[in-house]
């Protein structure tokens, strides 16, 4: 029998992929830091559908395995004559992911939001924040600075306007 | 509408006393209806009659303001939150309720119609912060397990319940309210009313399954995955506000409910047999 933890993040999932399906866009709050700094714990990311074929390197994928979403950064797609997949990696990860096939694949991220504002992902990314993507890669102490001066910068907006209510804050205040 | 008075304990027990106040407890949760008016808090008595418990602590108070008779409404109440404070509005009341001191003051005309939507409002906001909702669902108990019919209008909540064998105690035709106790859910007699025009009875029991109701040619049980059990839920729970962290509550208790209690579809047709089914 599965536990009553594990089957509530399977059905969360299963109506997370079905909104997906059926209207072509979902929203939902991130909850990992293996793309810091790129997407922060508490960040809503906004997916739209995409068949597996348009993904192109440096987009935010998201996929579904093992009743779990994951939104990682593509490395390169592999073209197979029976399918096609991809390769994704966090962008505070050293290895990459296992490939990604059309079955598991939903979509891209195109944007988050984080305190009010909504920043494009699809943008070609610079310099700066490639090499702060490098030392998170290479550092946890790094990755765990960026995750708590974001956190601050969370508790700062939402006290400046408290109907910015951000997840950060309350992640920072539970650590 | 005037802010809601300060009452101690003890002026709350002197306005029972003088009839202008009654305590309704459904679910579990007392609610202190100070009506002002020994009319009115008669007609409350007689509408919530096998729920006025004059001994229960009230958990929610609302002090009631009479306003001139109006027409019921049939336009959805809209409800928002600004602070602490939830603001309930329909063209027949006006509510607010702090959720700070659990108090809220009402000014509606003396109808039981309005006052069954702004009771039905408080207690889905109360049991939304517990894991609990209110649910679109005939509910019965039987062999001391309560059992859910859930489904739109017309899917056949009043006909189960007319259906009922003797030894099923109805608890409600149309609005089940169901509670998160000690990790497990009980389901709750209401005095809401559907077709059938009675009241539930004032019990309570554990949730054995939750049936959502198909009408169909013959009486047979088939199963629900999990997400599809989700889905038709959040159809059918009772939902006033547009209200993020009210939405995340309703998500979550959704989610929960149908990860820990059996849940299947009912196909039936009208005939009593299909109780056999059920126990």
């Amino acid at each position: 029998m599965i536990p009553a933890s594990q089957n509530r993040e399977r059905v969360k999932v299963g109506l997370a992929v079905e909104v997906l399906r059926t209207s072509g866009e979902l929203q939902f709050m991130a909850r990992g830091a293996s793309m810091v700094p790129a997407i922060f714990p508490g960040d809503l990311l906004l997916v739209r559908r995409q068949p597996i074929a348009a993904a192109r390197c440096g987009e935010v994928a998201l996929w579904s395995r093992n009743a779990r979403l994951c939104a990682h950064r593509v490395l390169h797609c592999v073209d197979t004559e029976e399918e096609t997949a991809i390769v994704t990696r966090g962008d505070a990860l050293r290895d990459p992911d296992p490939p990604v096939t059309t079955d598991e694949f939903l979509g891209c991220v195109y944007a988050v939001v984080r305190r009010g504002k909504q920043i494009d992902l699809t943008a070609r990314r610079n310099a700066l924040s490639c090499a702060i993507a490098y030392l998170a890669r290479q550092s946890d102490l790094v990755s765990a600075f960026l995750i708590r001066w974001n956190s601050f910068l969370c508790i700062l907006a939402a006290r400046q306007n408290p109907f910015l209510a951000n997840e950060n804050a309350d992640l920072l205040e539970s650590q | 509408m005037r802010a809601p008075r300060a009452h101690s304990g003890r002026a709350a027990a002197v306005a029972e006393s003088a009839g202008v106040a009654v305590t309704v407890e459904i679910g579990g949760i007392p609610i202190l209806l100070n009506a002002g008016d020994p009319e009115f808090c008669a007609l409350i008595e007689r509408r919530y009659a096998g729920f006025v418990n004059p001994a229960a602590k009230p958990r929610l108070e609302f002090d009631f303001e009479l306003a001139p008779a109006a027409e019921p409404s049939d336009e959805d109440a809209r409800v928002v939150r600004k602070g602490p404070i939830w603001f309930f509005h329909r063209g027949d009341f006006q509510a607010q309720w702090d959720t700070r001191s659990r108090r809220g003051c009402v000014r509606q005309s003396p109808n039981p119609y309005s006052l069954d939507s702004v009771l039905r409002i408080a207690h889905s906001l109360a049991l939304a912060d517990e894991g609990g909702f209110l649910l679109h669902a005939a509910s019965a108990i039987r062999n001391g397990r309560a059992f859910l019919f859930s489904g739109i209008s017309g899917a056949g909540k009043t006909t189960m319940t007319r259906l009922a064998p003797p030894d099923a105690k109805l608890l409600t035709d149309e609005i089940s309210y169901v509670r998160l106790c000690d990790g497990g859910y009980r389901a709750y007699g209401t005095p809401f009313a559907g077709e059938l025009a009675r009241a539930g009875e004032n019990l309570s029991a554990p949730i054995d399954t939750l049936y959502f109701l198909v009408q169909g040619s013959e009486n047979r049980i088939e199963p629900t995955t999990s997400k599809e059990a989700a889905q038709k839920l959040l159809r059918n729970i009772l939902f006033f506000a547009h209200d993020r962290d009210l939405v995340r509550q309703i998500f979550d208790a959704a989610v929960q409910f149908v990860s820990s209690v059996q849940v299947a579809t009912l196909v039936f047709k009208r005939d009593p047999q299909v109780w056999e089914l059920v126990r």
